[in-house]
């Protein structure tokens, strides 16, 4: 179904590396041998992809009238890098004059070998929509935590991405390194402002090296489809911490698989998932313990109203090398309208003798007696359930140390529950 | 504390390995439509019966082997099994038990089994399935004073044929699933149980399978149906010979619980699980499955699996009636090279339906063992509730420990909570236990079985103690 | 009946006990004190056979036997019972069962009879009322949803049925309030007899004031650094801890 569109783009791209075209074509071929996952997958049981077999795509357009841009303006303190991109090109960056040449906000810049060296290392054989994004694959963002010579600690990546028309295939990456010992915060926002018709298949890569710290934050809203497949690699006594906002898209699949590679690495998950009307949302994970002393704990709650619905997959791989391997996962659900529909796999595989794993799942609804407390004091019944719905996500904002972007994404989940609610 | 002695000690002391020596009659292993018009023309069935085993077997040859289980194994020849088995000289079946072959009642002594003397002082009313045939139903008279029939399903074909035509394949359909459409075309017997409306069965009722013959399968198919208001507790025992090779043992069983009607089912299976090397050992392939179709019925499934190379059984409920209640209570003990993947299915349709859901696994040796489980709440299913409690042990990190549930929620009214832990045994514990005098071996034994005590305290008594036995057996020399 | 000589032992890596020398006789009462990290718990572990130390030099005799060479449950057989800091809890494993099966494996142990249930219950419910524990605690799971000073209680009645030779309390007292204090103070006085010794190791001077000791002994850096009668431990509440970091070792 890409066929043309390939060609299309291989002529687009003809000044290309070798290199990075026969990347693109060995990508390519794969996802001709994979296709796009059926529910009949294990990990895509929830997930109708029917949609997007048929479509006629083409690639993003970038002279897209800028009047419908507005990039985020936080009121950024001096550390923090703020990067615009329109249909995946660069807009604007406010970077306070500081040089970031090497950084490779755009393209390919002059990181090729590295580039190349770090595409080819991942594995594509059973992914096709990473195989699909490698064969796509036009804008690369690089953040390497070397690279910002020490003039900024936060990296916020504001993604904007329009077609109302055409059905867009959008194939954007994001790589992020964080070399030993040192520290970053990246927030990587994807936002569709007129969008009905774009498929935004992103890939992002994440190498946290020994001893580096990560704070890593996903937003996602307001797509047709949105797919993530995010890799992260954590080495010895290393940190990650990846917070995840879906707050609807009609369909979204976001991924984490994160390997805990070296001893004493740590990974702490958090998502939150809002829908409303018809739209679907995936969240998925698979954490592998391979050395000793790991962590990862994951904490995933959803809200749904409307007819929509959601699923959690969240699997954790314990090595019998791993021992002393400490994993905790949970999710909660909250169903506020008939018709919602909330599936949860957790699940463990576990294979060293010496550890503490374990996972809780609720699916329920609000506390009746909450509600009947707040309506005794004074809040009328809508006021109170949106209360008490904003109380169940609260707690996923409160580790964010940009105030913010905590008080942008916590307006925003207001605003995603009032309407799940207003449908219940 | 180490555990890395494990396995090596481990003698494989498996007391149910006896072969017991009696004529058998067999047909030659082999798997056609003639197969089946032997097993049918055997039991003298009537025609609807060999037609639904056609049925059966034509949609069993266009179906596949399930893969999608943590289980490994080569493919099995069909061909090269056996479908049909029997003690000769019970060929017209025992009238009673004094007709019964006495090496086959001595064979039943060896298994513990209450059949004789001990039966009556149990008050545990069996019926022993050896190989393919029914042996010998006790208390038969006592029941049907009750009104209560049990009887080996092929007597039941031709004493009641209408319950059995009207239930038989109702829960669990020919075509549901690869092996429960191979044991709808093959099965050769198996216990039939009727409990009429209002009921109290008098006594505990209670099946011995046992695999003695070669290059056998065993295909046993049980249906109970219990009628409105009525109670039934069901036993179920199974043991087999050591051999060498790898037997297969794919069962059905259907449960049917009308409105009022509690039935309790209650499983030790203690199949030969193969040598430490996991060579032979039985291939367990069950289907189980209630339906819990009036109102305020209830299901309650309790199983403690030690036995087997491989485990496959999900025994499920369906929660059709409003108000009805379903429950599991599993025990799946894996050493040496054992696999198990079990679990349940807990299916909500009506409204406040509730189940419950406590599963044990204990892995050991190179064993791995797996929980799967479903909770499904369909959009009907309003105020249902689930509540789900996993928890895995493990001896040494040669084996593995797996948990995959599956929470399916459509009804906003719903309230399911799943929790699931895994660890080693505490060497808090251990330390504690010793410090007190007890051995180390002791002190595992005595920590499992407050492990396990939730599953245990579900069991009827003697049953209780036979499982806590059979633990420690299965674990001997898993801690060293 | 014990002689520990000249003690090394290291855990994960650090020595915590440093030159550790104690006799304790039949009959005595040894109070050991001491601040934090003194060495004071690691030192009851060690007698009763904890994994995870390893003991780099010196001896424990232990009425002439070599009691480093004996597994935890023999030198409990042997009659060395340590009342755990904090008690553990075994889900599912009935409290009563579990003190029958530890006193008939002590019984079989020295080859006297094993109690039956009969005989153990009337044995076991004497001493629960002197302890004014519930019977209730009989039936549930060893130490599960038990409170800290019902723990500390049912250590107690373990150690009177258990009858030991050499009992060491770990830190008993700690987290116990005084009528709770008085109960599990009373039940070891009870027990004090011509043939039994007891090491009591605590934080505090006040159980002192209800077990009256022979001995008490202060530990700081991994050894004794004083001993003397009842009157240090006074001398020591008085002073506090960051007195003997002052003195000399002993």
């Amino acid at each position: 179904m890409f066929d043309i569109l390939q060609q299309e783009f291989k002529t687009n791209r003809s000044m290309d590396p070798t290199w990075l075209s026969d990347f693109r074509d060995h990508n390519y071929r794969k996802f001709e041998e994979l296709g796009f996952p059926t529910t009949k997958s294990e990990t895509w049981r929830y997930m109708d992809l029917n949609h997007l077999r048929d479509l006629c795509y083409s690639l993003p357009k970038s002279e897209v009238s800028s009047e419908i841009f507005t990039s985020l303006r936080f009121k950024t303190h001096k550390r923090t890098l703020c990067c615009s991109f329109l249909n995946g090109k660069l807009k604007t960056v406010e970077s306070g004059g500081v040089d970031l040449s090497s950084l490779g906000l755009d393209a390919f810049g002059e990181e090729s070998t590295w580039l190349e060296e770090r595409l080819d290392g991942g594995d594509i054989s059973s992914h096709p929509f990473r195989a699909l994004n490698g064969a796509f694959l036009d804008h690369v963002v690089t953040i390497r935590s070397e690279s910002l010579k020490g003039a900024f600690d936060e990296v916020i990546l504001d993604f904007v991405w329009t077609s109302a028309e055409e059905a867009m295939i959008a194939s954007p990456r994001v790589m992020i390194e964080v070399q030993t010992g040192q520290e970053l915060q990246v927030m990587n926002i994807h936002r569709g402002v007129a969008c009905q018709k774009a498929m935004v298949n992103l890939a992002t890569d994440i190498w946290v090296k020994p001893g580096g710290r990560l704070n890593y934050l996903k937003y996602e809203e307001n797509q047709e489809t949105h797919i993530d497949s995010t890799r992260v690699s954590v080495g010895r006594d290393g940190y990650f911490r990846g917070s995840y906002y879906g707050f609807g898209s009609a369909v979204s699949r976001v991924s984490f698989e994160a390997d805990l590679i070296g001893s004493g690495a740590e990974c702490f998950l958090d998502g939150l998932q809002i829908t409303s009307r018809n739209e679907h949302s995936d969240f998925m994970s698979e954490i592998r313990h391979m050395a000793t002393n790991t962590t990862s704990h994951e904490y995933v709650k959803g809200v749904l109203g409307g007819k929509s619905s959601s699923a959690f997959y969240g699997y954790v791989f314990v090595d019998a090398e791993a021992q002393k391997t400490d994993a905790v996962q949970t999710n909660r659900n909250l169903l506020l309208s008939q018709g919602a529909v909330a599936n949860s796999r957790p699940q463990l595989e576990i294979y060293a003798d010496d550890v503490k794993c374990a996972h809780g799942s609720t699916v329920g609804q609000l506390d009746e007696s909450q509600v009947f407390y707040l309506r005794s004091r004074g809040f009328t019944e809508a006021k109170a359930r949106a209360e008490l719905t904003k109380a169940f996500v609260a707690e996923l904002f409160s580790h964010l140390s940009n105030r913010e972007v905590s008080s942008w994404l916590m307006a925003k989940a207001e605003a995603r529950i009032a309407e799940s609610l207003g449908e219940a | 504390m180490t555990t890395s002695q494990t396995i090596d000690d481990f003698s494989g002391d498996y007391k149910y390995g006896f072969v017991t020596d009696i004529e058998t009659e067999q047909i030659e292993p082999g798997l056609s439509k003639d197969t089946l018009r032997f097993i049918s023309a055997k039991k003298k069935e009537p025609d609807w019966l060999l037609q639904w085993r056609f049925k059966a077997y034509e949609r069993w040859l266009k179906m596949r082997d399930p893969m999608w289980a943590k289980v490994d194994y080569p493919p099995i020849d069909f061909q090269g099994i056996s479908y049909y088995a029997a003690p000769k000289s019970n060929k017209d079946g025992p009238k009673s038990l004094d007709e019964v072959d006495p090496e086959l009642l001595e064979t039943y002594e060896k298994l513990g089994i209450p059949l004789h003397e001990r039966a009556r002082l149990a008050g545990v009313a069996v019926d022993a399935v050896f190989d393919s045939v029914s042996v010998a139903t006790t208390f038969k008279e006592k029941l049907s004073e009750a009104g209560v029939i049990f009887c080996p399903i092929s007597e039941a074909v031709q004493s009641h044929p209408d319950l059995v035509k009207k239930y038989l394949g109702s829960v669990v359909p020919h075509s549901d699933n690869y092996y429960s459409a191979l044991n709808s075309a093959v099965f050769s017997d198996g216990s039939f149980v009727y409990i009429p409306e209002g009921v109290r069965c008098p006594m505990e009722l209670s099946t011995y399978f046992r695999i003695n013959a070669q290059n056998t399968g065993q295909f046993e198919r049980t249906l109970i149906v219990a009628d409105k208001g009525s109670y039934v507790s069901y036993l179920e025992g199974c043991t087999a010979p050591m051999r060498d090779e790898n037997q297969l043992h794919a069962a059905v069983v259907e449960l049917v619980a009308m409105e009022g009607a509690e039935i309790k089912y209650s499983t030790v299976q203690n199949w030969y699980p193969g040598d430490k090397d996991g060579k032979g050992g039985i291939y367990n392939f069950v289907t189980k499955r209630g339906i819990c179709k009036g109102r305020k019925s209830k299901i309650s499934w309790t199983q403690v699996e030690t036995g087997s190379a491989i485990t496959w059984k999900y025994p499920s409920c369906i929660l059709q009636g409003d108000e009805s209640v379903g429950e599991f209570y599993s025990v799946a003990v894996a050493n040496n090279a054992q696999q198990a993947d079990t679990g349940t299915k807990m299916i909500h349709l009506g409204k406040n339906t509730s189940s419950t859901i406590i599963s044990k696994g204990i892995s050991a040796g190179r064993a791995q063992n797996s929980y799967r489980g479903l909770v499904a709440v369909k959009g009907k299913a309003h105020g249902a509730r689930n509540y789900t409690q996993c928890d895995s042990l493990l001896f040494g990190n040669k084996c593995g420990a797996h948990t995959f549930p599956y929470i399916e929620v459509a009804n906003p009214s719903a309230q399911v909570e799943h929790e699931a832990s895994t660890s080693k045994i505490s060497e808090d514990q251990l330390f504690y236990c010793q410090q007190r005098g007890l051995s180390e071996e002791d002190a595992v034994s005595l920590i499992v079985n407050g492990f396990c005590k939730e599953v245990f305290k579900k069991l009827p008594m003697e049953f209780a103690v036979e499982a806590q036995k059979l633990l420690a057996v299965s674990l001997e020399g898993s801690v060293g | 009946m014990l002689s520990i000589n000249n003690l090394h032992v290291n855990a994960g890596g650090t020595e915590i006990l440093k030159g550790l020398n104690l006799e304790v006789a039949p009959g005595e009462v040894h109070a050991i004190m001491g601040p934090n990290g003194s060495g004071k718990s690691t030192t009851a572990h060690v007698l009763s056979g904890r994994d995870g130390y390893d003991v780099t030099e010196g001896s424990v005799r232990y009425f002439g036997k070599d009691l480093l060479d004996l597994a935890p449950e023999e030198r409990a057989c042997e009659g060395i019972f340590l009342a755990f800091q904090y008690p553990v809890e075994i889900p599912g494993v009935n409290n009563m069962y579990f003190l029958r099966a530890a006193l008939n494996a002590q019984l079989k142990y020295r080859g006297e009879p094993e109690l039956d249930a009969v005989k153990f219950m009337k044995l076991i419910r004497g001493l629960m009322g002197e302890l004014h524990m519930d019977k209730k605690y009989l039936e549930r799971p060893v130490n599960e949803g038990f409170s800290g000073g019902e723990k500390k209680r049912n250590e107690i009645l373990q150690m009177s049925v258990l009858r030991p030779k050499l009992a060491i309390l770990d830190e008993t007292d700690s987290g116990l309030d005084i009528d709770a204090l008085k109960v599990v103070a009373d039940g070891v006085n009870r027990l004090r007899s011509a043939d039994r010794a007891f090491i009591v190791v605590t934080h505090y001077q006040r159980l002192l004031d209800y077990i009256q000791p022979d001995h008490v002994h202060v530990m700081s850096g991994g050894k004794i650094v004083r001993s003397g009668d009842k009157s240090l431990a006074l001398e020591l509440e008085d002073k506090g801890y960051s007195w003997i970091e002052s003195l000399p070792a002993a």
